[in-house]
């Protein structure tokens, strides 16, 4: 893979912002466009740049994030947004809200639908990622 | 709530057995099952534990109840629990091996006391299943050998595919009387007989019985499951999971017996399994071979029983299951200890062992006479009744005659069986040298054998306090009518007591001359049904799915598109011409304002321009093009969320697609032939007016209450969100959600699967890489459906 330095300065320097971008997304997702589906596909971009400017043997050594673990946290975060509402609620996935009012930040809100969303923004995050990495590495093998 | 804590006790065992240290592992396995043991001796003949609805739409709850019949049974089932958990705790020398066949087995057992006391049909079905796997994975237990993995997987399909027949039963047995409730369903015995839909209830739900208890021509799963370690055969292919048909079939006779059909079928499939399997047994040298076909022989007797309905059968049949029990039981044991002792099972190498094994002999002795039905032990009570129910009056005229002759033939044939598993390893002479020189066994080895025969011994002698009440509420709750009918040890001399001398003195003449009968019957054809079950897995099944597989998954990816896009046209137009659907109902057409006017032209000439791309690099930047055209499309159309998913999945399809040039040719191949790119136009062209059709369909014929205003009107109130999309992916349906991202991960761990394990030698532009290419541009468009 070429190696193009202006690529890798700019990769870089979208990184934090994609990143930043993408949890924005999973935050106000449930009352404007976004959501944890397109926030991790966000997330995912920001690596696949680092993958193409860097390699990804660089970003793996440099991440250290399993992604094939990863994945499985995010489901469990989806799947105890469900056992809470099981316990507290009736029914499985059945939506529990929390909205303490919180003196000088105003109102927040909480619910296991937030949860389960951050579960399925790790899981496209990590699902994504690892497929093109391993893609990637794939490629830097054959070369 | 007591009883709900029975059934589900040796479950939380099982589970606790993870968390426990190695030493505790032992005392809790055996107690858990004893404790229950003596709650169930002391506790009231009946227990109703409190009814918790599971699947309510489906009928389906967590309702148990403990009669008669299942109180017979679940102290078979905790009490032959115990015993074999002591006895294992001996037997495996790897410590690892103990824990992992305590676990299955606790599991087990929960899932047998599940079927004995459920009150929901499918509850019973449920638990069934769970038996099935825990079997399986018993009979597997040594999954390094093949003949393990073999017989578990022979009784595996054997039985799931009963299970799954007795499951359409008893839908059906659902849809006559309205309700799986068993105490309604046992009421409405009228209803089920005058329906028409009897027959096939009765087929169906005895396929489901016949398989689990192996009866002839199902019965060969059972003697290859004896790959099983000893204890497990012990428990569950003796005692307990076996006798689960028999137990269905009792549950259920009150409403289905009483039919010419019933009688039929279950009566001579079950005699056909009596003396089928007692010659079968005769013809066995391994030890566990020999018990397996007489368990086989002895639940045909105890399905036989069932074809009548008369009270003497029923007798015949409860004490039939417990004596069985206790003495094959018993016997099971015994043959591991052989086993354990002398390193073979053969009958021909073994022999004079009554000395050096004196306790395990004690046990085997007392089981092997219980077995032949010498009195006064329970087996001669069993083989009593059987009599006495095979010379009950109003049988139909062939029956008659035919039922005596059958049980004392059959009896003589066990008979013969027990005295030569008796004769032949511990008084017979020994021909050779067995691998290990024979001693005997320490005490967790022999009590259970011993405990087992106690009991054989003690409970003829207790009929009055135990004995009779037993069998009289097991006989109650099996018939629902109060029971009339009491046992007794010795009577005068009549007609039962003749025949059973007749079957003794027969067997006896048999065991006598049984060198030659037995290699006789050795070179005779077996009519083996295992015959057509391997020639169906090893030649039937393969053969299909190999030319299957290979016509459509030959690996070419243009292939697979066109048997997609081919059958998707066909269904929309089957539908569409089929269902005769209005496609020019009154849609409102808005006018196109120019700019999406500019789009349409502009995705038309991108989908041109992609067929005439020379390159592949061209082609997929065309295509690229084209998807942000499409965002904004849909961006345009009010539908941010979409467009935005769109565009993100996009990019990342583009990057996936110039990463797979990796394992691709620069250009396409230029060998298409023109019939092949006129065949491609067609399914092309045919594809996108099937869409419209479809969407014109879907437009022109508007469903009344939509569901789409729910979720707007609701988005807010319930979901608590102002982004309807969102709120229905997260909230209102999470589910489907949580399933999808469970398939992003099956996919993801795919692709990582078919790009790592790849053999080092391969090349590019095999098929693995253009498989991987196949599965990643379609994951992530997954999700957003």
């Amino acid at each position: 893979m070429t190696k193009s330095i202006f690529f890798q300065f700019l990769a870089r320097g979208m990184m934090p912002i994609l990143l930043l971008f993408s949890l924005n997304l999973l935050l106000r997702g449930h009352n404007q466009p976004g959501g944890g589906f397109v926030g991790g596909l966000v997330a995912s971009i920001s690596i696949i740049l680092m993958t193409l400017a860097y390699g990804a043997d660089k970003v793996r050594e440099r991440l250290r994030i399993d992604f094939l673990r990863a994945m499985f946290v995010g489901l469990i975060f989806a799947v105890s947004a469900g056992i809470i509402g099981l316990v507290l609620g009736v029914v499985y996935l059945d939506a529990q809200w929390w909205k303490p009012v919180i003196e000088g930040i105003g109102k927040l809100e909480l619910g296991t639908p937030v949860l389960f969303d951050i579960g399925v923004y790790i899981v496209v995050f990590s699902v994504t990622s690892s497929i093109v990495m391993a893609m990637a590495e794939e490629g830097e093998r054959q070369e | 709530m007591q009883l709900l804590l029975l059934i589900f006790a040796p479950l939380l065992a099982a589970i606790l057995l993870a968390f426990i240290p190695r030493k505790w592992v032992a005392r809790l396995t055996i107690v858990v099952p004893a404790a229950l043991f003596l709650v169930l001796v002391v506790a009231s003949h009946e227990l109703t534990a409190v009814d918790v609805p599971w699947v309510p739409s489906l009928g389906v709850s967590l309702s148990f109840l403990l009669d008669g019949l299942g109180r017979l049974f679940a102290l078979i089932i905790t009490g032959i629990g115990a015993l074999v958990l002591l006895y294992a705790s001996a037997y495996f020398d790897d410590e690892a091996d103990y824990v992992r066949f305590s676990g299955y087995t606790l599991i087990f057992m929960t899932a047998m006391l599940g079927i004995v006391s459920s009150n929901n049909l499918l509850m019973i079905f449920v638990f069934w299943e769970i038996t099935s796997i825990t079997s399986y994975l018993l009979i597997g237990f040594k999954h390094e050998k093949e003949a393990a993995r073999e017989g578990a997987r022979q009784a595996l399909l054997v039985t799931a595919t009963g299970g799954l027949a007795m499951l359409a039963g008893f839908l059906l047995i659902g849809s006559t009387v309205g309700t799986f409730d068993l105490r309604l369903i046992l009421t409405s015995g009228d209803i089920l007989r005058e329906s028409p839909l009897y027959a096939a209830i009765v087929l169906l739900v005895l396929a489901g019985a016949f398989t689990k208890s192996a009866q002839w021509p199902f019965h060969f799963w059972l003697p290859g499951a004896m790959e099983a370690p000893t204890p497990a055969s012990t428990y569950l292919h003796s005692a307990t999971m076996v006798k689960a048909g028999v137990f269905l079939i009792a549950r259920l006779s009150p409403v289905l017996n009483d039919t010419g059909l019933w009688l039929s079928i279950v009566t001579g499939i079950g005699l056909i399994t009596f003396i089928y399997a007692a010659v079968m047994a005769l013809r066995q040298s391994d030890l566990k071979g020999i018990l397996a076909y007489s368990t086989v022989s002895w639940l045909g007797v105890l399905v036989a029983l069932q074809g009548v309905n008369d009270e003497y059968a029923t007798v015949a049949l409860t004490v039939g299951i417990l004596g069985h029990a206790l003495y094959k039981g018993a016997l099971f044991l015994v043959v591991g200890n052989i086993d354990h002792a002398t390193g073979t099972r053969h009958i021909d190498s073994l022999g004079r062992l009554a000395r050096v094994m004196p306790f395990t002999f004690a046990g085997a002795l007392i089981a092997g006479l219980s077995m032949a039905g010498i009195p006064p032990l329970l087996g001669f009570l069993s083989k009593e009744t059987l009599k006495a129910a095979a010379l009950i009056e109003g049988l139909p005229s062939g029956l008659s005659i035919i039922f005596p002759i059958m049980a004392v033939i059959g009896s003589a044939l066990t008979v013969a069986v027990a005295f030569r598993i008796l004769w032949d390893t511990f008084l017979g002479k020994r021909e050779s040298d067995t691998p290990h020189p024979p001693h005997e066994v320490g005490f967790p080895l022999w009590i259970g054998p011993l405990t087992l025969g106690a009991f054989s011994v003690a409970l003829p002698l207790l009929i009055v306090p135990i004995l009779d009440p037993l069998i009289d509420s097991a006989v109650e709750a099996t018939r629902q009518q109060p029971a009339s009918v009491h046992l007794y040890l010795f009577t005068e001399v009549n007609a039962p007591l003749l025949m059973s001398a007749a079957a003794i003195a027969l067997g006896y003449v048999i065991f006598l001359f049984r060198r030659p009968l037995i290699a006789r019957l050795q070179a005779a054809p077996d009519f083996n049904p295992a015959a057509a079950y391997e020639f169906v897995m090893k030649r039937g099944l393969p053969v299909v799915a190999e030319s299957v597989t290979a016509k459509l998954q030959n690996g070419k990816l243009r292939y697979y598109m066109r048997i997609i896009f081919v059958c998707f046209i066909a269904m929309t137009l089957f539908f569409i011409v089929w269902g005769n659907i209005n496609l020019t109902g009154e849609i409102i057409l808005h006018a196109l304002d120019w700019q999406t006017t500019i789009l349409c032209i502009l995705l038309a000439i991108g989908a041109i321009a992609v067929i005439f791309a020379p390159t592949r690099l061209s082609a997929i930047v065309v295509l690229g093009i084209e998807g942000a055209l499409l965002s904004l499309l849909f961006a345009m159309f009010g539908a941010p969320d979409l467009a935005f998913t769109q565009l993100m999945i996009e990019v990342i399809s583009l990057v996936l697609f110039v990463l797979a040039f990796h394992f691709l040719p620069d250009t396409f191949v230029s060998s298409r032939k023109r019939r092949s790119g006129f065949f491609d136009m067609m399914i092309a062209s045919g594809a996108g007016l099937a869409l419209t059709g479809l969407i014109l369909a879907v437009r022109s014929n508007p469903v009344s209450d939509s569901i789409s205003s729910w979720y707007m009107d609701n988005a807010i109130s319930a979901g608590q969100g102002h982004n309807v999309v969102n709120v229905i992916l997260v909230d209102f349906r999470g589910l489907d959600t949580q399933g999808e991202i469970t398939v992003l991960i099956i996919a993801a761990i795919g692709v990582t699967a078919l790009l790592r394990l790849r053999p080092a030698g391969a090349q590019r532009g095999q098929y693995i890489p253009s498989a991987t290419d196949d599965d990643d541009s379609e994951t992530p468009t997954e999700g957003t459906t």
